[in-house]
């Protein structure tokens, strides 16, 4: 028999199977450190440059989607562990919408 | 979403690649309304605290989860404690899934008043009303899941995905609500839908660079596998997932998967690879009070035991985790450790022993929830026809494991099938 089992999770620890063990105390999963300074200060302008040098798109339209990855890896906290590749994945989506918008308008 | 190795190159540069110059000049850049995100930062760690009160709140009661959420109105970081409050609720899940869904609840009536998003603006919400409230779904079916709902579950994510799709998150939110739809999948034992599901959350974890969810997509993919009765398949997602679970807030998931690769490897018959691995999630199971998984290990090492025919060895193992689970676990675990018990019994030549160790499990059975079960119904019978021997404990052994792990067949008696 697997086990089926409820593991505890700051990212989304959902039921596995059919036996509920249970869980000794409420441990709630501490704030992932992230260095935020770099994150603003390095990562963000490269994503912009990246967007503008690889994408053709414009600096403000890249801006406004840094600053949506941004939002979205600060809501999503928790689960996140390395915000650096999360931003990186995000904001290539976000080219990739701006581009899709762009061709079909 | 693919590799794009010209944009990696240019985020990994150094010093920082210089923008084009514009020929005809360029015009400022949108800026009005954009607020500074070192500010949006410090709200969302503001919100940290706020949101774990609300869980513990939560957990205490209504009266308690009322007040903590009439504590943050007014505050500016509402919108991130209502969603970090619904993503780290899972623990809470496994503990008290009633609690979990009326926590879903409260955070979707309070999520009411937030500003919506605005997907045509440049100037983002932070925390908008559709992301909390999707994160809110997502918990909410959990919880379902939990409390054994699939249905409800599946309905609760179909919201949380048209929540995630209002608030823009193509991406990274919808590989969360994959996982948890595949999870669901497995319990309803659509393995097909569940093996597409998960493959695709762990491609966009592995693609967000997020391991530990990546550990943890392959984990339940292994169960699947192990559910399937495809062990060699189980074993190699298995280990991708042990190789992904390295963090110390891994420790749970990662036993957990120690222990089902345990389980995998002795039905494939690899028992030195077994033990090994069992006693590696025997060590953090001890280390970390896990005390559920703990369990598990202790009736795989059994088993074990069992499998090789150390069966003296076997029987002390089993008579332990009944007495055990007699007090800490499920009926379900006592009624199988007693049934190995029986047949340990059998296969050492202690007859009247296993005919009592029977019988006191149909006395007990009166006394219990055990349901009406033709399996059990055969042995007692046989138990009082003098026919009961150790090959027949283990068919009833058999049938019952795979009706507990969902396996859907008509009993078919001992008798009939040789």
């Amino acid at each position: 028999m697997m086990q089926t089992k409820v593991d505890g999770l700051a990212p989304i620890e959902a039921p596995e199977s059919r036996i509920r063990p249970s869980l000794p105390d409420l441990e709630l999963p501490a704030r992932p450190v992230w260095d935020w300074a770099e994150l603003n200060a390095k990562v963000r302008p490269r994503l912009v440059a990246a967007g503008v040098i690889r994408f053709g798109l414009s600096e403000d339209d890249c801006e406004a989607a840094a600053q949506r990855v941004f939002l979205k890896a600060l809501a999503m906290n928790p689960r996140v562990r390395d915000p650096k590749a999360f931003l990186r994945a995000a904001f290539l989506e976000q080219c990739h919408r701006l581009l899709a918008g762009r061709e079909n308008p | 979403m693919t590799r794009d190795d010209a944009f990696d190159s240019l985020i990994e540069a150094e010093p920082a690649p210089a923008l084009p110059r514009l020929e005809f000049g360029r015009t400022l850049p949108f800026v009005k309304g954009r607020v500074p995100l070192e500010e949006i930062y410090r709200l969302s760690v503001d919100a940290e605290k706020p949101a774990e009160l609300v869980i513990k709140a939560a957990r205490s009661g209504p009266d308690e989860l009322a007040a903590a959420m009439r504590a943050l109105d007014g505050k500016a970081y509402r919108g991130f404690a209502l969603l970090y409050a619904a993503q780290k609720a899972s623990p809470l899940v496994g503990i008290d899934p009633r609690r979990a869904l009326a926590l879903a609840s409260a955070i979707e009536a309070d999520a009411a008043t937030l500003t919506d998003v605005n997907p045509h603006a440049r100037a983002t919400t932070p925390a908008p009303r559709q992301s909390v409230l999707a994160e809110a779904s997502l918990l909410r079916a959990q919880a379902l899941l939990q409390t054994g709902e699939p249905a409800a579950a599946k309905v609760a994510l179909s919201t949380a995905r048209s929540f995630f799709l209002e608030a823009g998150d193509l991406g990274f939110g919808s590989a969360m609500c994959d996982y948890c739809e595949g999870q669901i999948e497995v319990f309803m034992r659509r393995f097909d839908e569940a093996e597409s599901l998960l493959a695709r959350a762990s491609a966009a974890f592995c693609e967000y660079g997020q391991d530990h969810l990546v550990g943890r997509a392959e984990a339940a993919t292994g169960m699947l596998f192990g559910d399937k009765g495809d062990y060699e398949r189980a074993l190699f997602h298995l280990d991708r997932a042990i190789v992904s679970l390295c963090g110390p807030m891994d420790v749970t998931p990662l036993t957990g998967a120690l222990s089902n690769r345990g389980s995998v490897l002795t039905k494939l018959g690899r028992f030195d690879e077994a033990r090994a691995t069992y006693a590696r999630a025997l060590n953090l199971a001890l280390r970390h009070g896990l005390e559920s998984v703990l369990r598990f290990v202790r009736s795989g090492l059994a088993e074990l035991d069992f499998r090789r025919g150390l069966f003296p060895r076997a029987l002390r193992a089993f008579r332990e985790i009944a007495r055990e689970s007699s007090v800490n676990g499920s009926a379900t675990d006592v009624l199988f450790a007693r049934l190995y018990v029986a047949e340990c019994l059998g296969r050492t030549g202690q007859f009247d022993a296993m005919a009592a160790e029977v019988d006191s499990l149909r006395y007990d059975r009166k006394q219990t929830v055990f349901s009406p079960s033709p399996a059990l119904g055969e042995l007692f019978v046989c138990l009082d026809q003098g026919t009961i021997d150790a090959d027949l404990v283990a068919h009833v052994r058999t049938y019952m494991q795979d009706e507990e792990n969902g396996v859907e067949r008509a009993y078919q008696p001992l008798r009939l099938v040789g």
